[in-house]
């Protein structure tokens, strides 16, 4: 399926979205481009709905399709987001094996406001969509995975404001993501020393000491405590683990 | 368990220190920097680079604006969509092993670009008033956010309203239960009054896709809904648990 463009959903449309996502009504109820139940957004692109392999790979096509609209200019468009949840919804919320949809927590298919730091980072796609456009190829290891997990390793490192920026994820990316796997590292997944739940924990403390914007990620990556010492790359024997 | 403390050596500087207000040109938004109390900057090395954080909707960006010997007065914002960010000057260390250092910084505090008093006022106000016997009032006004009343005997009365434990756990259901019964009562519709707008918003917040129900015919529905959002209100700020460590703590509750 291909969509010419991309919409958002009326006050309808946003009311049958929520009644869909809450198993009160069956997908059919909607169709995404009839005009009582959304409004194309100008400047937007086509976009095809497939299987993407991963995360990135449903960002991009989304950034795509964004066309001439600035992330920060829609980031707040629940009605998009909504839009999209709905029809990428074989994407990030698949059908189980008897045939039911199962979206779980709201904050994953419900465009919750950004403001909402605690939860406002676990929807499916406007969060990949937020940090490719952020962070391009050093979002790497929080979206290589399938569009439809929301994973530990991006749960723990996009739940502080401060780290949606380049330094403090191209050093996360050097700790736990394999470049030639294309996938992270063994253990990246854990909460155990070195994970990434400890390394959101010891950024915070670290950010009082220093200013993390300041460094390059291959220093933060040194001043990290020894538990980090299992992930820490070596490149040309430079980045040297903490003693 | 024995807690071990250690001193950064990073000075904590007042927001007063400095002047930060976000400046919208036509095509450009700048942040600019006017440095109120030179003193407040003394003992930091002159080539030490002054750094302010913005922060908002997940997005951070943070300007250079210079030295301190040799400061900018105004730097254009990379993010043009940036309303109300957080902000935090920052003097940062720039020599040898320790560039990187900070040596100086503020506690953040919000900046806006149109109504700069708005964000000191929040969407709900704790004032000192002559309660005689009673603890607390809500004040609801039509045009201008609630005022929480607190009896002005109680020591520090507004900080203790919004910090003490005992008053968030079991006033504060109470104040949302009589806010929002009074808006359903007052309005049949969103009235798009700006101290509405924002609760209503607040609350979208906190039950996420959960509407307020001004059209419902049974008032119970709308009851309904503020029982739900006191519930989760209640589970999101762990209301219970924080009452009873404070309680078990040994501290006296009222």
């Amino acid at each position: 399926m291909i969509y010419p463009s991309l919409y958002e959903f009326t006050e309808t449309g946003m009311e049958y979205f929520d009644k869909v996502f809450t198993g009160h009504i069956g997908d059919d109820f909607i169709d995404p481009m009839d005009s009582s139940i959304a409004q194309k957004v100008p400047g937007t692109g086509s976009l095809e709905i497939k299987a993407y392999a991963t995360a990135k790979e449903m960002a991009a096509a989304v950034l795509k399709a964004l066309g001439t609209n600035e992330m920060g200019a829609v980031i707040n468009n629940t009605a998009l987001w909504a839009w999209l949840t709905f029809v990428l919804r074989d994407v990030v919320f698949p059908k189980d094996a008897a045939g039911h949809r199962k979206p779980g927590e709201v904050h994953k298919w419900y465009p919750t406001k950004l403001s909402d730091w605690q939860k406002g980072q676990r929807h499916l796609i406007r969060m990949p969509v937020q940090l490719l456009a952020e962070l391009g190829d050093d979002g790497d290891h929080l979206l290589c995975r399938a569009p439809h997990i929301g994973s530990e390793i991006r749960e723990q490192l996009t739940s502080q404001q401060d780290m949606f920026h380049p330094t403090f994820q191209r050093a996360a990316k050097l700790l736990y993501f394999d470049e030639e796997t294309e996938n992270l590292k063994r253990g990246a997944g854990g909460k155990s020393g070195g994970s990434p739940r400890r390394l959101a924990k010891v950024r915070d403390q670290l950010d009082v000491t220093w200013d993390l914007f300041s460094l390059t990620p291959e220093r933060l990556v040194e001043i990290l405590p020894k538990e980090f010492n299992r992930f820490k790359p070596e490149i040309d024997g430079q980045l040297k683990p903490a003693a | 368990m024995r807690r071990r403390i250690r001193l950064t050596g990073r000075k904590q500087l007042s927001r007063t220190s400095a002047a930060i207000k976000i400046m919208e040109l036509p095509d450009k938004k700048l942040l600019t920097l006017c440095v109120n109390h030179p003193d407040d900057f003394k003992g930091f090395p002159k080539n030490s680079r002054i750094k302010i954080k913005l922060n908002e909707n997940k997005l951070v960006e943070i300007l250079d604006f210079g030295t301190l010997d040799s400061p900018q007065t105004a730097v254009e914002m990379k993010n043009q969509y940036f309303s109300s960010p957080s902000c935090e000057l920052r003097i940062v260390n720039t020599d040898g092993d320790k560039a990187g250092l900070l040596l100086g910084s503020t506690d953040s505090w919000t900046l806006n670009v149109d109504d700069k008093d708005k964000s000191k006022k929040g969407i709900l106000r704790f004032l000192p008033a002559d309660l005689g016997s009673r603890t607390w009032k809500l004040q609801i006004l039509d045009d201008d956010y609630p005022i929480v009343q607190i009896n002005k005997d109680i020591p520090n009365p507004s900080l203790w309203a919004a910090t003490d434990p005992v008053f968030i756990s079991t006033a504060f259901p109470a104040i949302l239960l009589q806010l929002f019964t009074d808006i359903f009562e007052s309005y049949s519709a969103d009235p798009e009054i700006e101290w509405i707008t924002d609760w209503l918003a607040w609350a979208e917040v906190i039950m996420p896709g959960e509407k307020a129900p001004f059209s419902a015919e049974d008032d119970k529905d709308k009851e309904a809904w503020i029982e739900k959002l006191i519930d989760s209100f209640a589970h999101r700020h762990r209301l219970s648990q924080r009452l009873i460590k404070h309680l078990d703590s040994g501290k006296e509750a009222l």
